[in-house]
């Protein structure tokens, strides 16, 4: 569902000439860059702090010391414990600043076109209005898709280049619930695509809900 | 000295500081969380294991954090309970962390552009 605009509010008209969709494409490139850093900057955080408490609470042997294993085949250096974790703090910023960075990047393509159906609940408020953001799932959903189907086919490629495939039981169990995965590049392939299904989907029924309820609180406003 | 800026213009500055709904946006991941742990435990539910062995070891792990949690029909609802619960915290978290972000930036320019108004030279 596309849900109703509030750009009006703000927008009187599509712009105009040609210089001043180009002053806005610039614009926007320049508004996109700072809210791809924030968002890059948050997601690096949270992942590097998810790491961290793995790798503190992680035991060797039980299932929590499995996961922060499997993580170190892809993150060098990070083990359990505290020293490690630091590590891992280090590896979760850095992957999860970029991962974050990178959704946002491509998550604005559409968005000059779309932008009068992405905000809402616009209040004047001083110099500038106060609003609320909508969600484009289509939009959001090939952001992370695409993300994540390079991230599934990345550490396939990577078990395979290190000749370590054969022995990957781990990660051979993703084909339970993606049929057709393998560790091979071949099954990343195959993988990466049915996993940027599922994420698309998923993304799509996020911002569904997500929009639904910022619909039902502006109603109820 | 830039010229005043053009309506469609504005509404990009806008879009750009515009909040994330956070109380939305942490119902969105509880919901989204909940169906996806409940529909992946329903899904190696379904698919069973080979005679004699354990299904969805690997999965079944998580009961390691989540008490009560299992890989069956009854352990799919209560691990959605739980799922829902980290994944609210976490969005409730990440849609506040923007929103605090997108304040103080702003609040940054707005000072910055009050001592510019006041500059001496």
């Amino acid at each position: 569902m596309q849900p109703a605009g509030a750009g009006g509010v703000i927008a009187g008209g599509r712009g105009g000439d040609e210089s001043s969709a180009r002053a806005q494409r610039e614009l926007l490139q320049a508004t996109v860059r700072v809210n791809a850093f924030i968002f890059g900057a948050l997601l690096g955080l949270m992942a590097g702090l998810l790491l961290f408490a793995l790798a503190a609470v992680g035991r060797p042997g039980q299932p929590s010391g499995l996961i922060v294993a499997l993580l170190g085949i892809f993150l060098p250096g990070y083990a359990t414990g505290w020293s490690r974790g630091l590590l891992g703090l280090f590896w979760g910023f850095l992957v999860g600043a970029m991962l974050g960075g990178g959704i946002y990047w491509i998550n604005y393509r559409n968005l000059l076109r779309n932008i009068d159906h992405l905000i809402s609940r616009v209040r004047p408020t001083g110099d500038l209005p106060a609003a609320v953001l909508w969600l484009h799932g289509p939009s959001l959903g090939i952001a992370i898709g695409v993300i994540g189907a390079l991230g599934l086919f990345a550490t396939t490629a990577w078990l395979v280049v290190r000749g370590t495939a054969a022995a990957s039981v781990h990660a051979r169990l993703l084909a339970e619930v993606l049929p057709g995965y393998s560790v091979s590049l071949v099954g990343g392939v195959v993988g990466a695509v049915e996993f940027s299904l599922v994420l698309y989907v998923v993304c799509v029924g996020f911002a569904f809900v997500y929009n639904r309820i910022v619909a039902l609180r502006r109603d109820r406003d | 000295m830039p010229g005043p800026l053009d309506q469609r213009s504005r509404l990009i500055i806008v879009w750009a500081f515009a909040r994330l709904d956070v109380l939305a946006f942490a119902m969105a991941s509880a919901c989204t969380s909940a169906f996806g742990l409940c529909a992946l435990t329903l899904l190696i539910v379904v698919k069973g294991a080979a005679p004699g062995m354990p299904v969805g070891p690997h999965l079944g792990s998580l009961a390691a954090y989540l008490p009560g949690y299992s890989v069956s029909v009854s352990g799919a609802f209560i691990g959605a309970g739980y799922a829902a619960l980290v994944g609210g915290a976490l969005g409730l978290l990440l849609a506040l962390t923007w929103n605090l972000a997108h304040s103080l930036l702003l609040a940054l320019i707005r000072m910055r552009a009050t001592l510019a108004a006041y500059s001496m030279d």
